[in-house]
């Protein structure tokens, strides 16, 4: 379970850009929640995101992943406890890297990386295999340069590489907001797919409307700074898109 | 060229190939352009000259170097990761303070290494010996690449946000590449010293340049992206690098001298960063054609 406790936190404190971002946010995220997160432009969703993660700290209040406080943690720290699937395909993967060199460093998310071989036959069978049930034809390319994948390849990649390794939190930025519409169907697709098969907990901020209701169990709508819905259930069941944007 | 010029050049070349790799290590793995090299070359003469003449067995001295420079590359990176000194000034700093500890390492602005056992006996060949302290030096180096330590700092100079993402401390994957770059580098003095027969404090003035130097004519000449062919990449490209600068200082047709060496070398610097460009030239000319 996770709990965000009174968390406020304001930009450019006491100049003229003074920017409230977020505030006095209580919201209680259940082990295996898939909470989709919307909101207008500077409604703060993206600073909550950081926040979770640990890019950014907040002025007052606690962050509690099953009771233990991450709220002083850097994001080192917390690369054991969440995993992150970023908007841009470019900052998931190492772009220099190859693909089996991109996992590999995905294996050891948030452990002490030793001077073993990153790279062994058994990991390469280990990838090929979880490659190939991805289904997005990346199972023969393991030793070829990210540069030279699609964006929708980097992000399924990206996906892989944030699931590799169990995680108490998986965030989801908008990871779909620069692809094509037909790449974005296969990435969703991937995306429940993995979710499902490691019973991850998930925050995903998304931009349509349709996809914060059709995916997850549960919509947190944001308003400058504050959450001005929290919808799961039957509630949420019998929201159509349109009731949804009824909300801002 | 006569023999004896080939070979020394072959022999300067090995040794500045350890450069190469420190410069390697920082302007491309980690995308930390230091300058403390210039400092850290004349450190691992200088260290290993003073412990020679106080004694010290050979290897022992060239291993005291070997440290010395990665002390030297941890200063830098301390003040850049602790104390938020900007990287190039950070080592600019590093390099100016050496200058006077080396001076004091030294008793002197030199030392002769006259009558001590240095690491090349006269009975020994000293291209034997480069050699087999550059490939072990390669073959640790690309140990540690494909390790998972190696790996994450990689990662560190290629994508600092996902690094991080991934629980890998920026701060110490910059500090220790740095220890090892400049250790590499310092090891390059002291071979350097013991092969020539003296330490001098203006020795580094260049080194960063012709290490640079290295680097570029390497990546021109082995393009490829698998890190394992980059480092051999660097010894090719010492070695090009001092054979070139051989032959134009020796070919008497072209009226060198020697204080025309780092003229050329920007010149060379210029030329290797310009292919690139010349080879777009190139192929696009071909396509209008066709």
């Amino acid at each position: 379970m996770i709990k965000l406790q009174d968390i406020s936190l304001t930009f450019n404190k006491a100049t003229p850009l003074e920017k409230k971002a977020l505030r006095q946010i209580n919201l209680v995220i259940q082990a295996g929640d898939f909470v989709t997160l919307i909101g207008n432009n500077g409604a703060g969703k993206s600073t909550l995101l950081n926040l979770l993660a640990g890019e950014l700290t907040a002025d007052t209040g606690q962050i509690l992943f099953d009771d233990q406080d991450v709220s002083k943690q850097s994001l080192e720290q917390r690369a054991k406890l969440i995993s992150r699937v970023f908007q841009d395909p470019r900052h998931g993967v190492c772009e220099d890297f190859t693909i089996e060199e991109n996992l590999a460093l995905a294996m050891k998310r948030g452990k002490r990386r030793g001077f073993s071989l990153a790279i062994t036959v058994q990991r390469k069978k280990y990838f090929k295999s979880l490659l190939a049930e991805t289904g997005i034809g990346l199972e023969d390319r393991l030793t070829e340069r990210v540069t030279h994948l699609s964006g929708g390849q980097r992000q399924a990649l990206s996906l892989l590489m944030a699931t590799l390794m169990p995680s108490q939190l998986l965030l989801l930025d908008e990871h779909t907001a620069a692809l094509d519409p037909k790449m974005e169907k296969i990435i969703l697709r991937l995306t429940q797919q993995l979710i499902q098969k490691h019973q991850l907990t998930t925050v995903m901020i998304t931009h349509s409307m349709q996809q914060a209701l059709e995916l997850g169990n549960r919509t947190v709508i944001l308003q400058q700074g504050k959450v001005l819905a929290d919808l799961s259930g039957a509630q949420r069941a019998a929201l159509t898109p349109l009731d949804l944007v009824e909300f801002f | 060229m006569s023999s004896i010029v080939l070979s020394s050049a072959l022999q300067l070349g090995l040794i500045y190939s350890l450069v190469a790799l420190g410069i390697f290590l920082t302007f491309r793995v980690i995308n930390f352009p230091d300058l403390t090299v210039d400092g850290t070359f004349p450190l691992g003469a200088a260290v290993a000259a003073g412990a020679l003449i106080h004694g010290f067995h050979p290897v022992v001295a060239t291993l005291l170097a070997f440290f010395a420079g990665a002390m030297a590359g941890v200063i830098t990176g301390y003040l850049h990761v602790k104390l938020r000194v900007m990287g190039l000034l950070a080592g600019i700093l590093t390099m100016t303070a050496l200058y006077s500890v080396n001076i004091r390492i030294m008793h002197g602005p030199n030392i002769a290494l006259l009558n001590v056992t240095t690491l090349f006996p006269a009975n020994f060949s000293p291209m034997f010996v480069l050699a087999s302290i550059v490939f072990f030096i390669i073959a640790l180096t690309a140990f540690f690449f494909l390790s998972e330590y190696g790996l994450a700092i990689r990662a560190s100079g290629t994508n600092a946000r996902l690094s991080r993402a991934y629980g890998i401390r920026i701060g110490k994957a910059t500090v220790i590449t740095l220890a090892f770059s400049n250790a590499l580098v310092a090891l390059a003095g002291a071979l350097f010293a013991q092969l020539q027969g003296f330490a001098d404090v203006s020795l580094g003035a260049g080194t960063l340049i012709s290490g640079l130097a290295a680097v570029i004519i390497g990546e021109a000449i082995l393009i490829s992206p698998n890190i394992i062919v980059q480092l051999f990449a660097c010894l090719l490209g010492a070695i090009v690098f001092r054979l070139a600068i051989a032959f134009s200082l020796n070919s008497g047709a072209l009226g060198l001298q020697a204080s025309d060496l780092n003229l050329m070398t920007a010149g060379l610097i210029i030329l290797t960063l310009m292919i690139p460009r010349f080879r777009n030239l190139v192929v696009r000319k071909r396509e209008v054609y066709d």
